[in-house]
């Protein structure tokens, strides 16, 4: 009886499976086994869940195309809301469903299965065990680099949020490198701009983002992942989104252009020799905005954009911050802020 | 200690267990008419959160399990074994020391209701036991308070109460180390099993597993008091045949609850297109353990890709498993005390179905279905038998019969005639009597005193047969009563009463016959194996 039972268990299993892929429009997955070099291709991919909740937007479908021995680490950066969480998720679940025995949302695929899967992804607060949300993180962190073999998925969402920015960063890169080093296909979100750079100290990390068009101040998320880093972050635009008053936003992207103004250097694709220097000199660029960006403000202005910006770029890569004193980076910036505006 | 209606106990039980209590269920062991002087009484049950079969507190789409951990630090090994006594399912594992987030992350996936664990014999050890207690009473806590958001949720939508979720008091559970003495445990289970030894269920290399399964059974016999011959196998846990996955990622990924709480916006519930609540609970197996064997994922793609090649008879089938109720379960009711007329005519309305599916899985090719369709037991016999038996819509009610079918027993047949035919009967007697005595007055009537009895008018005394018994004279009459009167008497008295009791009695008869060909079926299973 119990055998009977079962057996139905298990064609009822396989059958509600056909007919979910027959809904939802979903397809087999071409796999290798775990030995075999580790690849993970998607064409088209969905996120199962979310393309069935109705948001009244439609479901932007994005490819993935990880392998051992081209690129083994997409690292993601992009505007918070854009998608990034959600198209990483996507990819795990679709790796998951397809271990299951499930069909998947996408158009084509191939994939070496996956020994384990680990995700980091958000802050999921513990408040209740008294647990600080960067200690959470790190936890988790450490479970993952810990436990994770060559063979495993990586999913990381914003590691080293929940901490200071230099700490943040510094621990983000040092957690890449080891996960290179240990060779498990890794998907890395973070909207730290400053990590973008170590797509080229190492060779098997690719820079990837999420593509967002800016009209006027407003900004349209096109939910695509597209190849190379973001310009930046539109945190702004996205509070303006979320409905902060309008008087907050409009300060906001005051104070955020003094502050590209005087800090640009972040945003450069700049050759970066050792992580130790660019530490060093982001934490003393920081330093000098801290004294400018309480000196003028002005009301009407408007959002500065990158050609203007662009002229002085030349003149700002051949500074040293290292053999000025701090008056005389001031001063420079100062120098660097009237022209500017004018 | 208290006393609740006999008719309402489930209620007051399940509220109790419910709060995380243990509850001994005492009753008379016999009849209160006959006993002399004090009435024998006896613990019958023992209903633990781990134990309890009740439909209402067991989420039909999950498993229900009880776990033994059996600490052998010397080993630097976890022996571990847990029992669904709802459906039968008895695994055994082992982790080492040095793999404890396996371990949690087994037990994350299991969730179990009660754990069993040793009671502590050093210092060593109990600080050892404190620690596992707190990490397992964190982890469980975290994992049912998100059960709880979702279950309040999922009510506001349906209105249904499900998936109780058990308090953290009675979760834990500390017996004597003897218990899990190796040789004893070995012995039992083979006692168990009918087993020489436990080789044929492929556990030998887990040595402290098999004491804690031993435990485990010795605690289920302790507290359950019945036949587990539902517990059919040992088997190997397969953790390494699937992908473990941690509990931040099952979260983070929302595979059974949303971080809002909701249960509407997961995998899960995406995926889950089961009919039957054996195929949910197996499917929602199948995504908390992904498989890592190519060849075992493609068997399953083979499948799907088949049902769907053919989709008009996939929806047809899927129809016929609409009507299939919770086999294993009402399978693993009927070997306990608690089962009721309605399992049976549960389990005959889920085969009536089941007996069409052969001919849909006998069109399909796929490997894995092919071995099921194969092997496929519609359990027509079974069916049979219940139809043979039980009526086609009996009254539930166990102790008061009106539920077994005609041609069972003559006996209940014919005390049925006689409940439904009294007058009828009566009349007929009566005519019989007065043409064998020829006395045309003859009277059948009813007092309280005599019960029924036969009247004579004085004219016809002289006419009266010798093995009439005089029971009563009156000023114009003599009443009589006569063997055969009484017992008819007897039994028309009775009869209700022993119906109610030989119903009883032929129901469990059938309970063991269906038991009796569950053991053959799953000695059969074995040996195929």
């Amino acid at each position: 009886m119990q055998q009977t039972a079962n057996d139905i268990a298990v064609a009822d299993t396989l059958a509600g499976l056909a007919f979910v892929a027959e809904n939802n429009h979903y397809v087999r997955p071409s796999l290798h086994p775990l030995e075999a070099p580790r690849k993970l291709f998607l064409k088209d991919s969905r996120h199962p869940v979310i393309e069935q909740i109705d948001l009244g937007e439609v479901f932007v479908p994005n490819d993935l195309d990880l392998e051992e021995s081209k690129c083994r680490i997409m690292l993601i950066t992009g505007p918070n809301m854009a998608g990034k969480s959600t198209y990483m998720r996507q990819v795990a679940l679709i790796v998951l469903m397809a271990q299951c025995g499930s069909f998947v949302p996408v158009s084509s695929s191939e994939f070496s299965v996956v020994d384990r899967i680990f995700t980091r992804v958000g802050a999921s607060d513990n408040l209740t065990l008294g647990q600080s949300t960067f200690m959470l993180e790190m936890n988790e962190a450490a479970a993952i680099l810990n436990n994770a073999t060559e063979r495993s998925l990586i999913i990381l969402d914003e590691i080293g949020r929940g901490t200071s920015t230099f700490d943040g960063i510094s621990i983000a890169w040092a957690i890449v490198e080891y996960i290179q080093k240990l060779s498990a296909l890794t998907l890395c979100a973070t909207h730290y701009h400053e990590l973008t750079a170590i797509a080229q100290e190492l060779d098997s990390v690719k820079n990837f983002s999420i593509r967002v068009e800016e009209e006027g101040e407003k900004i349209v998320f096109l939910r695509k992942i597209v190849s190379g880093e973001a310009d930046k972050s539109y945190g702004v635009q996205v509070a303006r989104l979320a409905g902060l008053p309008k008087s907050v936003v409009n300060r906001a992207l005051e104070v955020m252009e003094q502050l590209e103004e005087t800090s640009m250097v972040h945003h450069l694709p700049v050759l970066i020799d050792k992580t130790q220097q660019k530490q060093k000199n982001s934490a003393e660029v920081s330093e000098n905005s801290g004294i400018s960006w309480g000196n003028s403000l002005n009301e009407d202005q408007q959002l500065s954009l990158f050609p203007e910006e662009s002229l002085y770029l030349d003149e700002l890569r051949k500074l040293n911050l290292n053999d000025m004193t701090p008056l005389q980076a001031l001063n420079y910036l100062q120098e660097l802020t009237d022209k500017l505006r004018q | 200690m208290c006393g609740v209606p006999y008719k309402a106990y489930e209620q007051y039980l399940n509220k109790l267990t419910a709060a995380g209590y243990k509850v001994a269920i005492c009753e008379q062991m016999e009849d209160p008419a006959k006993a002399q002087g004090l009435v024998a009484r006896d613990v019958v049950r023992v209903v633990t959160p781990g134990t309890t079969v009740s439909p209402q507190l067991i989420d039909p789409n999950r498993n229900h399990f009880l776990l033994a951990i059996n600490v052998v630090l010397r080993a630097q090994c976890l022996g571990i074994a847990f029992v669904d006594l709802s459906t039968g399912e008895f695994e055994v594992a082992e982790f080492h020391l040095n793999e404890t987030h396996r371990f949690y992350d087994f037990l994350a996936q299991l969730t179990p209701q009660e754990i069993l664990l040793t009671q502590s014999r050093s210092e060593i050890e109990s600080t050892f036991l404190e620690e596992l207690v707190q990490r397992m009473t964190q982890l469980l806590d975290k994992i049912n308070s998100a059960d709880a958001r979702s279950v309040t949720s999922s009510e506001q939508i349906s209105g249904l109460q499900n998936a109780q979720v058990f308090p953290s008091t009675g979760r834990f559970n500390f017996i004597d180390p003897y218990h899990f003495d190796p040789e004893a445990t070995q012995r039992n289970l083979n006692n168990h099993f009918e087993t020489l030894n436990l080789s044929g269920f492929g556990v030998d290399d887990l040595p402290h597993g098999i004491a804690a399964a031993g435990a485990l059974l010795r605690y289920l016999e302790e507290t359950q008091k019945c036949d587990l011959s539902h517990l059919t196998a040992l088997r190997r846990y397969a953790f390494d045949k699937t992908m473990l996955l941690d509990e931040a990622t099952v979260a983070n990924l929302e595979l059974f609850e949303s971080q809002s709480g909701a249960r509407k916006h997961t995998l899960y519930h995406i995926l889950n297109h089961t009919k039957t609540p054996m195929g949910a609970r197996l499917f929602r197996q199948w995504l908390r353990q992904p498989l890592l064997d190519v060849e075992a994922i493609n068997e399953r793609f083979d499948c799907i890709e088949e049902f769907r090649n053919n989709f008009m008879l996939c929806e047809e089938f899927r129809e016929c498993l609409e009507n299939i109720q919770d086999l294993p379960r009402i399978i693993g009711r009927i070997t306990l005390p608690v089962v009721g007329v309605n399992d049976l005519v549960a389990l005959r309305e889920s085969l009536e179905p089941v007996q069409k599916l052969p001919t849909y899985l006998a069109e399909l090719q796929a490997p894995l279905l092919k071995k099921i369709a194969e092997n496929f037991d519609p359990l027509t016999d079974l069916l049979d038998l219940l139809y043979q038996r039980l009526l086609e819509a009996p009254s539930v009610k166990l102790r008061e019969g009106g539920f077994m079918a005609a041609g069972v027993s003559e006996e209940l047949d014919e005390l049925r005639e006689i409940s439904r035919n009294s007058k009828q009967f009566l009349n007929k007697m009566l005519l019989h009597e007065r043409e064998i005595t020829g006395i045309s007055s003859l009277k059948i009537s009813y007092n309280k005193v005599f019960g029924y009895y036969l009247e004579v008018s004085n004219v016809h005394k002289s006419s009266v047969p010798e093995h009439y018994i005089r029971k009563q004279t009156l000023v114009n009459a003599e009443r009589y009563i006569t063997a055969e009167l009484k017992e008819f008497e007897e039994k028309i008295l009775t009869a209700e009463e022993r119906i109610g009791e030989l119903e009883y009695e032929l129901f469990q008869q059938l309970k063991t016959e269906i038991n009796s060909n569950t053991d053959e079926c799953s000695r059969l299973q074995m040996t195929l194996l």
